[in-house]
Formats: structure tokens, sequence, C-alpha cells
């Protein structure tokens, strides 16, 4: 970090907020397609594999599934550039039952610190001194961005492990939770949170850009 | 006259300019001329003895008679008067010699014009003969120019000659070419003549020709003309005898019908004949049919009036319906509604509950005028802080309190140990002093002691149920009563200190009364005011303290409470803020969603169907038929496996892909190791080709393993060019040794060095 204060910068102006938010919606969406392939929701052989963030992920082939997630991320990134939005949830209903059973939500927080940039960029000079003192945000390159996020894709994985398994089919819908001002089209409306009641919850990690943070958690209902 | 002076100047310019010419253009001729003039020159020189540029005479000439002259008359003149007569004289002869000199000038000029013409004249001369010259040398060259003509005038002609002559000759040519012609010609006109005639000849044999092709087609013609004709007569004949057929037909139909009638009639003559009676009542059976028919009819009006109408209710019982449907929708939400609104209101209720129960109690805790104290459990919550709050104080201040009494206590120790000293004292004293006087002050003194003790007990009796006090009443009441305590305890150590005092002054004064008034109340008497003075300040600084600190605590509480209060809004309002900002979105269309209404939809139609049944089995005792909607039902089953087969051939495919995928990598894999091309066909077989020896368009060389009946095939049947080429390697390998992976290698290897001899690398092993 020290070595190359140049070199940083560029990439702190790289990742501006719409970069920002556009990397924030990317991970939304290998996030939805790696829940729906971990947890089970649809078969195994409608994924195929990618390569993303130093990882092998797997997205849905199925054309319907590709066609819903494509809506929602479009509007989604209009969302995440207009800075409306504070979270996203994953919702898997069971189809017998029409209960949720599991709920993974990622909590967005915005950063609004053009101060902050303003201060670092107006002394580059002394930069080799500050960065002890300001330790508290410093600024990330996008290789550690995409270690945070691979982070929490091993951490989706390895979540079957302590889940309980999905009893039935199942079938998803990704709840966003945006501001009351956002203009929101006809295609959306209003849903009830889906929360479930008496649930165990889990904090997974978090990643954070320059001008996001994303939380992740996973809550899921007590095999009784 | 003063240009005159010049000319002579001029003049010689002039000349010389002129006799230069002449010099040049005539030759020899002209010095004589020159020298004409140049003597004239002379002669001219000599004659004028007046210099040009000087303007002065040169008196060459001696004054000859003009003088004389003169000199006469003057000298005739003056005689009269001799002094003028010599002035005048003088002018007279300069008159006259200037006169002369003005003679002699024109003179000279005229000379001067004169030469000037006589020059004139010799140039024109000279002028004259050079054009003579001239003229004579035109005459010399016509002359030779005319030689010369004459010479090429004789040559001409006997050019001419020669001409004419040639003429003649081409003429005698010309006559015989001629000749020749007219034969030449005399004999194309005989061919000529010949060829006409034979052109005649011909003619004559065409027109003839063509006669007999006219004749030919005339003929023709005539024989098309009758034979239409024939057709036209035969077709006549055709369409009358069809026509005739017809009427034969028709006639014939004709005559049908009138049998039919006959026999209808004959048949009913035959039955009119057999029963009259079955007539009547054959007719009454009609009247009767027709009647029924009429009523038939009549009904039928009417009920199509009905249908109308029923068709018109029918409509409006769909609206109705439509309606219905809406409204039971409404309804349903209505009931959800009331639902929510059975759990509000229970929840209301219990709440109403609570809220009673708050009531009763803060009632119950209501002060003994009536008022309630509190308004609402918030009030009661938000002084049940308050009250912790303080007793957290208070609590504190009652551990200062303590720690001061304990003071106290040390303090009243001390100053009973003091008055223990003193009372050993005023002993000592009396032992010195003796006396009766003595012994009663002593008694005095002795029960003044046991009264100071026994408050002391008092005090601390006072104490101890103090502290009692304290842990057993409320601490709310505790200060005021603590401070009175207090108070009092300090009056009655006040009181204590004074009654000492008196006690020492009393001593004091016995003691002087006794013996000399000296050291003893100096002592006893300086002392306690200075206490007494020190105690009043402190007392009054500790009880402004005292104050002071009950104010601070007081706020500290009260600041507490509203520190307290300030976070609990905090946290409503950000709750409420939360609340209202975001909104929870999904799109509408989304597989939750989707499940949902697909489960509905089944629910209702098998609703549908059950209830159809259900009547169908009600109404009729055999029921054989099933409702439309159980088809219905049926139906959307059959594509809930539809879509599930889909779903299954969608897995296939897709297997099958991954299949595909993995097989070619497989056999890729295996060509790159082994170096032979394996396809797997049908019936178990297995087609192997080596990859350094592929096969060529048509040409396969490829060997077929057949797994099932264990044989070996090669490409081309036992006779190609490919099974000749492996022969030995498979004599040698297969069918001495029996091993096919050591032929496939050996293959590999042989085929190998063959690709690479083809290239440049020679390699022998």
């Amino acid at each position: 970090m020290s070595a190359e204060p140049g070199k940083d910068k560029s990439k702190v102006h790289k990742l501006s907020l719409k970069g920002s938010s556009k990397l924030v919606a990317e991970f939304f969406q290998y996030s939805i397609n790696t829940i729906l392939f971990q947890r089970g929701v649809y078969p195994a052989e409608d994924f195929t594999a990618v390569k993303k963030y130093g990882l092998t992920m797997l997205v849905s082939s199925d054309d319907q599934v590709k066609a819903y997630i494509k809506k929602i991320m479009s509007q989604l990134d209009k969302w995440m550039v207009g800075g409306k939005i504070s979270k996203l949830v994953v919702v898997i209903t069971s189809k017998d039952t029409g209960e949720t059973v599991e709920r993974w939500q990622f909590d967005v927080q915005i950063f609004s610190r053009p101060s902050k940039k303003k201060s670092f960029s107006k002394t580059p000079a002394s930069e080799n001194a500050v960065p002890p003192a300001e330790d508290v945000a410093p600024e990330k390159t996008e290789a550690e961005i995409q270690s945070e996020i691979q982070s929490i894709f091993r951490q989706i994985t390895a979540s079957v492990t302590f889940l309980p398994e999905l009893a039935g089919d199942c079938t998803f819908n990704v709840l966003v939770y945006a501001d009351a001002d956002s203009d929101v089209p006809m295609e959306w409306g209003d849903s009830d949170a889906k929360e479930i009641i008496n649930g165990e919850k889990v904090q997974l990690r978090s990643f954070s850009t320059a001008s996001h943070k994303v939380d992740t958690l996973v809550s899921y209902r007590m095999d009784r | 006259m003063r240009q005159s002076p010049h000319h002579p100047n001029d003049s010689a310019r002039r000349r010389s300019s002129v006799g230069q010419n002449l010099r040049t253009s005539f030759g020899s001729s002209i010095p004589r001329v020159q020298s004409r003039i140049a003597l004239a020159r002379s002669t001219n020189h000599n004659q004028p003895a007046f210099d040009f540029l000087t303007g002065e005479s040169v008196n060459s000439r001696p004054p000859s008679r003009g003088q004389d002259f003169r000199k006469s008359t003057l000298r005739k003149a003056p005689s009269t008067e001799f002094g003028n007569e010599n002035r005048v004289s003088d002018e007279e002869e300069e008159k006259r010699r200037r006169e002369l000199e003005e003679l002699k000038a024109e003179i000279k000029t005229l000379k001067y014009t004169i030469d000037n013409h006589n020059q004139e004249e010799e140039l024109t001369k000279l002028r004259h003969e050079s054009e003579l010259r001239d003229v004579r040398r035109k005459g010399e060259e016509d002359f030779k120019a005319r030689q010369a003509t004459e010479a090429e005038k004789s040559k001409v002609a006997r050019q001419c000659e020669s001409l004419l002559k040639e003429i003649s000759e081409l003429r005698d040519g010309g006559s015989n070419e001629k000749a020749a012609l007219d034969r030449r010609l005399r004999e194309v006109e005989e061919s000529k003549r010949v060829l006409e005639e034979d052109v005649e000849d011909l003619k004559s044999e065409q027109q003839e020709n063509i006669r007999n092709v006219e004749r030919k087609s005339k003929e023709l013609q005539t024989r098309n003309e009758t034979l239409q004709q024939a057709v036209e007569d035969l077709q006549q004949d055709s369409d009358r005898r069809e026509s005739l057929l017809l009427e034969a037909q028709r006639q014939l139909a004709e005559k049908d019908k009138a049998c039919g009638n006959l026999e209808s009639e004959v048949l009913r003559l035959k039955a009119q004949t057999g029963d009259l009676d079955t007539l009547a009542i054959i007719k009454k059976e009609l009247s009767e049919q027709v009647t029924h028919i009429r009523t038939l009819e009549a009904k039928n009006r009417e009920q199509a009036a009905e249908l109308k109408h029923f068709k018109q209710l029918h409509k409006s019982v769909e609206v109705a319906e439509e309606e219905k449907r809406s409204l039971q929708r409404r309804i349903d939400i209505l009931e959800g509604i009331e639902n929510e609104l059975g759990e509000a209101k229970i929840q209301r209720q219990r709440l109403e509950d609570e809220r009673l129960a708050w009531t009763a109690y803060l009632q119950s805790q209501a002060g003994p005028d009536g008022q309630l104290e509190f308004d609402s459990p918030e009030a009661l919550a938000r002084a049940l802080i308050t009250e912790r709050l303080q007793t957290a104080t208070s609590l504190e201040r009652l551990g200062a309190l303590e720690a001061e009494l304990s003071d106290k206590d040390l303090q009243i120790q001390t100053l009973q140990t003091g008055k223990l000293d003193l009372s050993a004292e005023i002993e000592k004293l009396k032992a010195n002093g003796g006396g009766a006087g003595d012994n009663k002050a002593q008694l005095r003194l002795e029960r003044q002691r046991a009264l100071a003790i026994k408050e002391a007990e008092y005090l601390r009796a006072q104490l101890k149920t103090y502290d009692t006090e304290d842990d057993t009443f409320s601490p709310e009441a505790v200060d005021e009563a603590k401070l009175k305590r207090i108070q009092e305890l300090e009056d009655m150590v006040e009181q204590y200190r004074q009654e000492v005092q008196t006690l020492h002054n009393d001593i004091a004064a016995q003691e002087k009364a006794v013996q000399t008034p000296a050291p003893a109340p100096e002592t006893g008497s300086k002392r306690p005011r200075d206490d007494e003075a020190e105690n009043e300040r402190l007392g009054l600084l500790s009880r402004k303290n005292r104050k002071l600190q009950d104010e601070l605590s007081t706020l500290q509480t009260s600041q507490k409470v509203l520190e307290k209060e300030l976070s609990v809004t905090k946290k409503r309002l950000t709750a409420a803020t939360t609340e209202r900002q975001t909104r929870v979105l999904s799109l509408r269309s989304n597989p939750t969603s989707e499940v949902e209404a697909i489960k509905l939809s089944t629910l209702t139609t098998l609703r549908q169907e059950n209830a159809d049944l259900l009547a169908r089995l009600q109404g009729d005792s055999t029921p054989t038929t099933v409702p439309a909607s159980a088809l219905e039902a049926a139906q959307q089953s059959i594509r809930d496996v539809q879509s599930e087969l889909e779903s299954v051939i969608k897995r296939n495919d897709r297997l099958k892909k991954v299949w595909g995928a993995k097989s070619a990598e497989f056999r890729q894999l295996v060509i790159s190791l082994l170096g032979w091309d394996i396809v797997f066909m049908r019936d178990g077989k297995t087609r192997v080709t080596s990859a350094f020896y592929p096969s060529k368009d048509e040409e396969e060389n490829s060997i077929l393993f057949d797994g099932e009946r264990g044989t070996m095939k090669i490409s081309g049947g036992p006779q190609s060019a490919f099974a000749v080429k492996i022969g030995d390697q498979i004599k040698f390998w297969v069918k001495e040794r029996g091993s096919i992976p050591c032929l496939l290698a050996a293959l590999t290897l042989e085929f190998y060095e063959e690709g690479n001899r083809d290239g440049t690398l020679q390699v022998n092993v």
C-alpha cells in the first residue's frame, strides 16, 4: 500500500461509487446463483461452471431463472448507483407449505465520505507517513476486495454443513429493501419482509469497497 | 543678326558631314569637288577680315576711301564751330565706321548664302550622278537577266521537243492497247450473249415450275374445301341426331312419369275402391294432426319468446355472477381484514386489561386527596426511575453521613476522655484543696459528670436507634430526619460543651476562691471559647456544604432521568423513521409467486371438480359421466406431467451434452497418449485408426474390432493395400503371439517412422 501510492490512487478512483455499485450488484448476482446451487433449489445439472473472483462459480443456465435474475439485476444496478438500497434478501420458500425456510440477507451500507477522499488527494506527499494514522478506513485494492468476496463465497459454500437440509421442493424469491423515495417500476410491488420468527441467525463475513459495505446474514427455521 | 556669325560654323559642320558622305559613296570623283569648295573657301577666307568670334574687325585692309570720304565730309561740317567740331566729327566717324562694319557683315552673309546655294547645287548634281549610275547598273542587270531567260527558253524548247516525242510514242502504245481492248470487248459481249440465253432458259423453266406448283396448290385447296364441307355436314348430322336423341329421352321421361302417375292412380283407385271408411278416418286424423301442429307451433312461438327472455336473463345472470365473484373476492379480503380486526380486538382487549390493571394500581396508589399521582404507566416508570436514582444518591449520602457519625463518635469519646481527665484533676484539686466547700462543689461536679455520662449514653442509644431507623425506614424521608437528628446531636454536643465549660468555670471559680487564682482558669476558660467560634463556623460551612451537595445530587438525578428519557425517545424515533423510510420490494413475477399461482389454480380446479362430482353423485344414482371440470383437472395434471417431462428431457439433454464433451475429451486423450483414434460403434464394435496413418478420402485405413465375437477386421478386406501393408505385423504379433496391444504398438512405431521418413529425417535403427 505504501510502496506505490500513485497506483493505489488510480485504483481508488476506479472504484468510485458507480464502479463500486456495479461490483456489489455483480456480487449479488453471483451470490444468488451460489445460494440456489448450494441449497439445491434447482437441480445441479441446471448450473454451469464459470470462473469468477478466482473461484469456480456455478451459474444457473435455466432460461427462466436466468431471465428472472437478469431482470432483478438490471433494476438493482439503477438502484445501487442511486444509493437507494439498504438490503437485499434471498428468501427460500417451501413449495408444499409456502413457509419461509431460509433467508439470506445482505445489508448494504453506503459510505458518504467525500471529505476523506479530498483530504487524501490533497496530501499525496505525506501519504507514506499518514497510513498508520488513517488505519480506520484504509483504501482497499481490488485484489483485497476480491479476496474478501472470495471468503464470503467460501462461507456460503461451507454453510451447507450447518444449515438444516431443505425438505421437499423449494423455490426462491428476491426481496429488496429500498428507500421509500426510490422509483419503483410497475413490475415491482411491495412485499412483506418474510422474516423467520424465532429463527436461528448466523452472521457471515462482510466485504467493503471504497463506498459500500456488505454484511451477510443467514437465518433459518429450526427443526422441531 | 546674332545668328549670322554662327552660320559659317554650322555650314562648315554640314559641309564636312556631306563631304564625308560623298566621299564614302562616290569614291574618287568627290575629291575634285572638295578641292573646288576648298578653293572657294580659301578665297572666302581671304575675303572677310572679321573675326567672328571676337567681333572685332581685323582691319587687314587699311581704312581706304570710306574713311577718307567720311573724313572729308566730316571736316566740312564742323568748320563753323571749332570747339565742338572735333567731338562731332569723332561721333560721325564712329557712326560711319559702325555702318561700314554693318555693311561688311551684310556682304559677308550674302556671300555665305551664295556659297550655300552653290554647295546645294553641287550636292544635287552629285545626287543626279549617283542616280544615273544606279540606273545604268539596273540596265546591266536587266540585260543579264534577259540573257539568262533566253537560255532557259532554249532549254525549255528542247524539253518540249522531247516531250512531244514521248507523247507520240504513248499515242502509238494507246492505239495498240485500244485495239487489244476492242478485241476483248467483243469476246466478252459474245460470252454475255451466251449467258443471257442461258438465263432466259432458266427463267422459262422456273415459270413452268411455278405454274406446276400453283396448279398443285389449287388442287389441294379444292380438296380441302370439299373435306371441310364434308366435316360440317357430318357435324350437322350429328347435332341433329343428338337433338333427336334428347327429344326421345324427354319423351321417354314423360312417358315414364305418365306411367308412374298412371300406376299411382291405379293404386289410389285400387285403395279407393278398397275402403272409403279409412279415408274418412285418415282425414279426421289429418285434421287432428293439423290442429296439433298448430298448437305445437303456438307453443314453439311461446317458447321462443321465453328463450329470448331467458337469454337476456342469462346474460344478466352472468353479469351478476361476475359481480358476485368480485364481491366474493372482496368478501375474502374483508374476511382477512375481519380476522385481522379480531386479532386487533383481542390485542386491544389485552391492552385495555393491562391498562385497567395499571389504572387500578395507580388509583390504589393514589394519594389521600384522591388525585392520581401518575396518569400513565410511562409516568410511573419515569417516577420509578427518578426514585431509584434518588435512592442511589441518598444511599451514597448515607454512607457519607455514617462516616461523619463515626467521626462524631470519635469526638465524643475524646471529649469523654477529656472529661475524665478533668474529673481526675478536680479530684486532685479536691484532694489538694480539701475542705467542706470543696466537697460540695465536688459533689456537684460528680453529679454533673454522671449527668454528662448519662447524656452520652443517651446519645449513643439515640445513634443506634437512628441507625436502625435508617435501615428500616424508606430512604425518602431519611434526609430530613437524619439532618434533624444530626442537628439535635450537634446541639446536644454544644450543650454538653457548654456544660463542660460551665464546669470548668466553676472549677476555676472554686480554685480562685480556694487558692490563688493562678493557671487553671486560663486553660479552662480560653480554649473552649476558641472552640465555640470555630465550631460555629464549621457548622455553618458544613451546613452549606450539605445543602449544596443535596442540590447537586438532586440535579444529578434529574439529569440522569432526562438522559434516560432522551435515549428512550431516540430509540423510538429511529424505529419510527426506519419503518417509514424503507420499503420491501420484490419483482411481481418471481418464482415463489409463480408456484403460489400454480397451487392456487390447481386448488380451484380441484375444488370445482369435487363440487361438480358431488352434485353428480347426489343427483343421479348411477353416474356414468364426469363433469367438464374433471376433464379440466385432468388436463392440468397432464400439463404438469408434460412440464415435468420437459424438465426431464432438458436434464437428459444437458447430461448428453456433458457426456459428449467428456467422451470427446476421452478420445482426444487416447489419441494423444496411444496414437489411435477410437470410434465406438453400435453392436459393441470399435473402429481404430492410427493417428500417424490416417484414412485418405476413399481409402480407409482402420481396423475394426468386434467385442462380442472377438474378431478383427481390416478395412477394405484382406486384399486391400492396408491389409497387405500390415499383413506381416499381423502375422507376427497376432497369429504367432496373439497380442493385439503389441500389434497396435508395433504399427504405431512403424507408421511413425514412415511418416518421419517422408520428411527430412532418415532414421535407421
